[in-house]
Formats: C-alpha cells, structure tokens, sequence
C-alpha cells in the first residue's frame, strides 16, 4: 500500500478514535552506506526502512506513539494506546496541528538517486582515497572514507485537513586522513552533504582539504594564556552558530530560559552579522517544502546587521511565546518527537576575503578545529570554551601552527566582536558560515 | 511476576542445520491489569533461519548472521511541573550481516518475516564474492532465555501502567522544587525500555536475550538575584521498574537540585596547567581518553595511537582499566552482547601496562585476539562495531580524602560533562558541570565554565594518586551509534593538566 493510503487509513483510525484532533507523519526511507578501504568495499550497508508516529490528543493532552509495523492490525492497536496514554499527559493550549496552506515549491530530490549504481558510488570512494594517498607521502593512513545516499518519502495527515507529501534526496560524501612527520600524528576531515550528487565535491577536492587539514596541523606548538584577536575559519563557523542557535531556539524562547527572550528589536551583535535560516533555498541539505509539522518552509532571519530580528519557532513553542511557527519543527525520524531544530542555518557572507582576514590581523589565533565546543557552550550564561587547533598569526601571516589551546568568552561578547566577516560562505552542511573573525578571545595554553 | 522466555525454540539440538527451519512461537503471558502488549503478534510465525542465512552466505563469505529484535521505549519528559510529553514506541526488525574477506555487508528489514529477511539477506550477500569459500555451517542449541541474570528484573517496564510512571516524574519534580526556594527551571526525563533480541550466525552461535532499561535525568535551573546556575542529573540502570524505588527518585533529585543551587556562587574557572583532583564518578575522562583507543578496529585500521602496545607501559603503575559487561544491572551491562558472546571482565591496562583490547568477532578473528563480549548495535539497523559497556579504574589506596588535602593548589572536579576524544592523536576535551578550587589542600569556591584539555596517553602517565571508591557514571556512547555504557573511576589526582577557563 502507498504511504498516502496508510497516511489516511491511520487517520481514519484516529478520527474513529476518542482522540478530539490527531495527527500522522509517516515515513519511507531507502539508501546505502559504503565504505572504502584499501581500495575494496569494507562496508556495504543497504537502509530500507518505514514507520509512523502519530500524535493524538484528548481533551487537550497529547501523546506521542510510533512503530515500524505496519500491518492493519498494528495501526489499530497504536491508534488505541495512544488515545489512552494521552490521559496521562497535561492539557495544553499549544497541542495543535497545521492548517493546510498553499504549497511551497522547493528543489529537493535528485532522480539520479535512482541511476548512480553502486558501482559508481564505490570508484568515487576508491578515487578519493587513491587521490588522498597521491597529496603528499606525509598522508600515512586513511580514517576512513564515507558515502551516503537516501530517498526519503514523508507524508503528514492531520484532523486539521491538512495531507502533504515530500520527496527528498540526500548525498553525501567524507574523507578522513592521518599525517605523520617525525612521530607527531594529526588528522584531517572533508565532507559535504547536498539534495543533489552532482552538488557534492569531487573526489580532489573533498582529497586535498582533507590532506591539506592534516598536513598543515603538524608540528603544531602551544601558546602562552593571552586574549587576542580569533580568526573562525569557516570550516568552524558552525560551531558559534550553534550556539547562537540554542538561544533563538523557540524551546527557550518558550520556556524562558534564553538570555535573549526580551531582546527582539535589540542591536545584539555587530553590524557585520546576518544569521539567516532558510528551507527555501533549492537542494541544500536543509532545504524542505515544509517542515515536520506540514508548515510551509519560509526564509527567516534571525539577525540582521547585528540586530535581533526573529526567533526560530515550531507551533508549540511559537504559541506559548505568542507567535505563528517559522516552519522549524524537525523529527530525527519517525520515532522522535517533533522539536525545533535549523534548516539551512547561516550566517551570511561578508565582504572581506578571507585572506584579508589573516593579513589584517596583527597577533592572533587562526581556529580550523575546535575540540568539545559543545561541551563548552552555556546556553544559561553564554560562556563559550573549547579546544582549539588552528595557527599563529603574527603581522598578518602564520608564524607557526598551534594546538592545545583552549579559546573562551561568551556568545554576547563574541557577537559583537565580530569585526570582519569572510566572503566564502559555502553551504556544505546545513549549518555554515564564512570565515569571521572576533576581535578578542581569552587563549589559554600551557 | 514471572519472567517469560519469549521466543521458545522448537527445533532442539538442530537449530542452524540448513535444512531445519527453525520454529519460534512466541508465548505471551501478560499479568492481568497490565497493559496489552504486542509480542503476541508473533506468535505462530515460522522463521526460516537457516535458509536466511543460507541466503546470506550464497556468495561465499566467512560468517553469516542474523539478527532479531522487538522493542517497546515509554518516554516522559516534565517541564514546568507540566507533562510535556508522553510517548511510547514499539519497534521489530531483523538485520542480516555477512562478513567476507573481513568485509561486511549489511541489510535489514522492519519485519520479521522470512521473505523479508531473505531479501535484506540476499543483498547482504554481496559483499561475498563468487567461488568465495562458504563457511561450514555449524549447529547449536539456542541459549534459552537470558540466563546469566545480569541484566534480571523484576517489573517488565513496558507492563507497568502509565500511572505509575507518571508518579515518578512528578515526586522527582516535587523533591527537586522543595530543595531550596532558588530551584527556578525542572525538566525531568523519564524513560523506559524492554529489548527482546534473537541472534544466531554460522558459527553456531544462537542466543536469545530481553534486556530491560530505565532512565530517570533531571535539569535544573537555580535562581538567585541576576544569578542562574544550571544543575543535572542522571541514573540509568539495566533493570526494571523496580529499579524507580522512592527513595532513589528522592536521592537523584536531591543531588540535581544541590548542584544547581551550590553553582549560584560560582565565580570564572581558572586556565592553564595545574593539578586536577577528579572526584568518584568521573570515569568519563578514562572512556573518551583510553577506551575508545583500545577497541580493536581503531587498533587494525592503524590509527589508535594504542595499536602495537600490548605489553608496554602505557601509564602510571597506579592505574588499572578494566572493562566489565558482566557487572549486574550497570548501564552497559547485558547476559550476550549483539553478537551473542557471553559479557566477561577484560583487563585493559594493569597496574599501567597494555594488556589487551576490546573486540568484536571480526576484529578478534581477524587479529587473532580473543573474543571480548564488546560487539554491540544501536539497534536492528546497525551492524555491530566493537563499543565499551563499563570501562572502570579500579580502586587504588589513597584515601580520598588525603587525594585533596595533599593537593596545595588546583581544581576540584566533582561532576563532568560530556567529553570528545581524536583517537588517532589521543587528545580530548571534556566540560566540568560541578568545579571547585582547591586552596592549601581545601576545597573552597566553586567554578563555572571548566574544561579539560588533555591528551589521553599522557594524563594515564600524569595520574599520582588514586582513590579506594570507584563509583559509576551512566552514558550514552556515539560512534556513528549510539549504544548505553557507564563509566567508573575513583576519586583520583591528575599531576598537571589543561584547564580552559574564562577568567
């Protein structure tokens, strides 16, 4: 039976149920996962997977039920416990689904999904790492290189009317490498995701960042404890953007617990940031045409020139903080809760050159890899501290590479320091940045 | 209540014979009054196993495996006194795994049906390789029920009403709000879970085991003026809903809401090198910063920075990791691992030499090492990897006490957070929730906002004091999965180590 068929059989269920309002999300999956090694498959694994979750409510209380089962007498027996545990959740005003609303048209599936054989998927792999092992004789192993792809097909009915249905495609690619030079050891990692195959990085380029990374870490030094000036290359702009992300996050927003709950309105950051999130945007790894409600997706920008324009909202969080869903709500699959999460999450691109960054920067630190930083981030207080690698800059050019150091401040603090910001945004993940620099960081070394 | 074997093998003494098919019935027995579950759906169906590993092994290739499961998770999760979210979820599913010149395919399928693992099994088989040699099949008796007791319970979780559950979450919330008027902010997170797993391969292994699991966290916010200070919480045990006494949920909300309300007073962390005295309980730092270099298939790839050390000295004589499955009702316990091998002890570093690594069938077969009980899966949808279940330091000599007051200056680092580890390189960073400074051998101001910064192989040489009271910590270990493990460490001293602080 085809999803939509089993999408409206369950909502028959639940219209036939106790339940006053229901809604059912339903999801079909296929793919593989390869990896190479030594230039022979060493992992093959093929995902074919579907399942459902529905959220039922009575008298205002909802629950949450999913299974993998999908035989008639198994979406029966679903539909009844849910519309028996939901007794024991708290009413709530916010427990509402999606009205249905006119369709958003967003580029996210690639039919080469179905054309790519497997043996094609593999030379990438064997490419990449023939082209990792061909960077430099410094390149002494392979961590590992990855590929995956997916066809998703998702399906969201609710007792609102609403019944859409999404077809996605995702590809991705990663290389990790080891260097070594007179027994000192870094790694270094490249990947990309993207709707679209032929979007992803050839294998030289996903090879010679990789490599590059690695090579470029060796010998690295530590610094005294200083506070300077931090370049954030863009391959770690993500992780400032995260944390940025847990305070506009409706769920704090929500529930209080964000710093920035009362600042709409408010100059938060430098002029120099933007921080978009966007759906919209055709074949990024975010991109949808509505999210894991059936809200449609919308570009929204949550700073604008330093000032804080909006937060990041699903219906749930958005009620309760007196405002519409910005088409945020996201499942880590069938079997999660729905929850607030970003698309394409970025922070946009300046008008700096990244090497201009560098040049301009009299004594500072250049970060290419942060260790733990999400161990390090306080979404209560803002305090921001991670390991870093990266290199020393002295009168605008690397004096030396650098690692075991740590870097530290707060978000707030950091937003507003941010004093260049790069032109080589590149949306290789969903969430990304150029490269920006914060004009001062405690550094801690030895 | 009496435990139930749910899944009665008929064809006895001939299990994997290829041209036996095995015979499962499901006997469902639920106490009257308990929630209705769904096991018995499988009752009657006729598993064709050892025609799916036939399938599996229909191209050559060294082992043919595959692997059952059902599972039913209940969640609860408390906000502002309120009950956010209630849910439950059921999952079946079968994985076939086929290991050909140390190669592994890999497929599944959300049923349990013959036709359906048949087809995961014949696409598995691809990774085989036409003329490869076919493994002999070998016959066994299937373990019957799970038998070792280590993870036993009482109360299936998934059997006991929601009301009672709910109980739980709101006497945690209850307790944590009547600990001190500056308890602003309780989330709690309640969950439960009862696995059923089924694995059988050609090598004659066939085991059958249910493995309960309860989970009960607790974040605060404290209060206090412009002040606010995080507090968290979590005990995880492999029981059942026994395990979710009074007095534990009384103990576990108690201690969330001290530490929030002992971190009100929190000034900047320090940075730089100095001594770190990690208290019992943070054996965290020992899973990310050696653990994850001992499992053996960093060890074949080359790039633990543990592979060729056994018998060397690795650190200081003070230390001894051991990594123990096979410990009654700990978060990373189990009678079988996900490939069926019993969960033993292992020595992974005595008294600061190597002595061994983790494995699972392939890295052991392959490396000629002996089979560890660490091969583990997230789930039917993942083939197995070799993972830690308890990684401990065992308890040294040092009072604890004396680990403190023969430290002049440094940091006291009560509860950790999270952690990461670079396993070619050994460098880790991990937070500290709960810090204190520690000022002529005394405890005094806590600290906010720590990290440690270290590398793994060197801070094992850097330990000069370690403590008699090894206590655990339950986690939830990535690596591509996700699989539960607890960590155990006594009260122990870090000569010199680096502290990323803010002030």
């Amino acid at each position: 039976m085809d999803s939509i068929s089993v999408a409206k059989k369950l909502l028959g269920l639940i219209e036939k149920s106790a339940a006053d309002a229901g809604e059912v999300y339903l999801q079909t999956t296929e793919g593989v996962d390869v990896e190479v090694r030594d230039q022979a498959v060493e992992r093959l694994k093929n995902t074919q997977a579907a399942g459902y979750a529905l959220r039922l409510v009575t008298g205002g209380r909802m629950a949450f039920v999913s299974s993998s089962d999908m035989r008639d007498e198994s979406l029966e027996r679903t539909v009844a416990r849910g519309v028996d545990l939901a007794k024991h959740s708290t009413a709530d005003e916010s427990n509402v689904f999606a009205s249905p609303s006119p369709e958003v048209s967003v580029e996210t599936y690639d039919d080469s999904i179905d054309n790519v054989s497997i043996d094609q998927k593999v030379s990438l792999l064997k490419d990449t790492e023939t082209l990792c092992f061909a960077y430099d004789p410094l390149i002494s192993k392979m961590e590992g290189v990855d590929y995956s792809d997916r066809k998703t097909e998702t399906v969201i009915a609710n007792t609102e009317g609403l019944l859409s249905r999404r077809l996605s495609t995702s590809f991705e690619i990663g290389a990790g490498v080891v260097a070594e030079k007179n027994g000192d050891v870094e790694n270094g990692w490249e990947g990309m995701q993207s709707r679209f195959f032929d979007k992803l990085d050839p294998p030289s380029r996903i090879a010679s960042s990789a490599c590059g990374k690695a090579i470029s870490r060796l010998g690295g030094l530590s610094v005294s404890t200083r506070t300077v000036p931090v370049i954030f290359d863009r391959s770690v702009a993500h992780t400032v953007l995260a944390h940025l992300f847990q305070m506009v996050s409706g769920d704090r927003i929500a529930s209080g617990t964000s710093m920035l709950k009362d600042r709409i309105g408010d100059k938060i950051a430098s002029d120099l940031v933007t921080v978009v999130d966007d759906a919209t945007l055709p074949g990024l790894p975010g991109s949808r045409p509505f999210d894991d409600e059936g809200t449609p997706s919308r570009r929204n920008v949550v700073l604008e020139g330093g000032v804080l324009k909006s937060f990041i909202f699903d219906i749930g969080t958005g009620l309760k903080s007196g405002a519409a869903s910005t088409g945020n709500a996201s499942r880590g699959g069938f079997r999660a809760l729905p929850g607030v999460a970003s698309t394409n999450y970025f922070l946009a691109a300046g008008d700096t050159a990244p090497g201009d960054i560098i040049k301009t920067t009299k004594s500072g630190l250049h970060v290419t890899s942060l260790a733990g930083w999400w161990v390090g981030i306080n979404p209560t207080t803002g305090d921001f501290s991670s390991g870093a690698k990266g290199f020393w800059i002295e009168n605008g050019v690397v004096a030396h590479p650098v690692k075991n150091v740590t870097i530290a401040s707060n978000l707030l603090a950091m937003l507003s320091g941010i004093d260049a910001v790069g032109t080589d945004l590149f949306h290789r993940f969903g969430r990304v940045g150029p490269t920006f620099r914060v004009n001062e960081m405690k550094v801690g070394g030895a | 209540m009496k435990r139930r074997d749910f899944i009665k093998v008929t064809a006895k003494g001939s299990a994997l014979a290829m041209a036996s098919p095995i015979v499962a019935e499901l006997i469902g027995v639920c106490p009257a009054g308990a929630a209705e579950l769904e096991w018995s759906s499988m009752a009657g169906a006729d598993y064709e196993i050892g025609k799916v590993l036939a399938e599996a092994l229909s191209k050559g290739g060294q082992l043919g495996e595959v692997y059952l499961e059902e599972t039913i998770r209940t969640g609860i999760r408390v906000s502002d006194s309120k009950i956010e979210s209630i849910q439950l979820g059921s999952d079946r599913g079968g994985g076939v795994r086929v290991i050909n010149d140390w190669k592994t395919g890999y497929a599944y399928c959300d049923s349990w049906e013959s036709g359906d693992l048949k087809r995961a099994a014949g696409i598995a088989s691809r990774i085989g390789k036409p003329g490869a040699a076919v493994t002999q099949m070998k016959a066994s008796d299937v373990k019957a029920g799970s038998g070792r007791g280590i993870a036993s319970y009482e109360l299936d979780p998934s059997e006991v009403l929601a009301d009672a559950k709910v109980r739980v979450v709101e006497l945690a919330d209850r307790v944590a709000r009547e600990y001190d008027p500056a308890i602003t902010q309780v989330r709690i997170d309640y969950r439960d879970e009862i696995k059923r797993m089924v694995v059988f391969n050609s090598d004659g292994v066939a085991v059958q085991q249910e493995t309960p699991l309860m989970w009960l966290s607790i974040d605060l916010l404290a209060s206090r003026g412009d002040r606010r200070a995080p507090g968290y919480v979590r005990r995880s045990a492999k029981s059942g809903f026994e395990y979710a006494t009074e007095d534990f949920v009384r103990e576990t909300a108690e201690e969330g809401a001290r530490q929030a309300v002992a971190m009100l007073d929190a000034v900047d962390a320090p940075s730089g090198e100095m001594p770190v005295v990690i208290a019992s309980g943070g054996g965290v730092v020992f899973h990310e910063a050696m653990g994850h270099g001992l499992e053996a298939d960093g060890v074949d790839r080359g790039t633990s920075f543990y592979a060729g050390l056994v018998g060397e000295k690795v650190g200081s004589e003070l230390v001894t990791i051991v990594e123990d499955g096979s410990i009654p009702h700990l978060r990373g316990s189990f009678d079988y691992d996900d490939e069926g091998t019993p969960s033993r002890r292992n020595v992974l570093i005595e008294n600061g030499v190597l002595r061994g690594y983790m494995s699972d069938w392939l890295t052991a077969n392959k490396l000629g090492i002996p089979l560890t009980g660490n091969g583990r899966r997230q789930s039917y949808m993942h083939y197995p990897l070799v993972r830690m279940t308890n990684t401990l330091v065992v308890p040294g000599t040092s009072d604890p006490k004396d680990v403190i007051s023969q430290t002049p200056r440094g940091l006291y680092a009560l509860r950790l957070g999270g952690g990461e580890v670079d396993t070619t390189t050994g460098n880790f960073t991990f937070g500290v929730r709960e810090a204190y400074l520690i000022e002529n051998g005394k405890i005094t101001s806590p600290v906010r906002g720590a990290t440690l910064i270290g590398n793994g192989p060197e801070i094992l040489r850097r330990i000069d004091m370690v403590g008699d009271d090894t206590t655990f910590w339950p986690g939830t270990c990535g690596k591509g999965q996700w699989v539960p493990v607890s960590s155990g460490a006594p009260t122990l001293r870090i000569a010199s180590i680096n502290v990323g602080g803010t002030a």
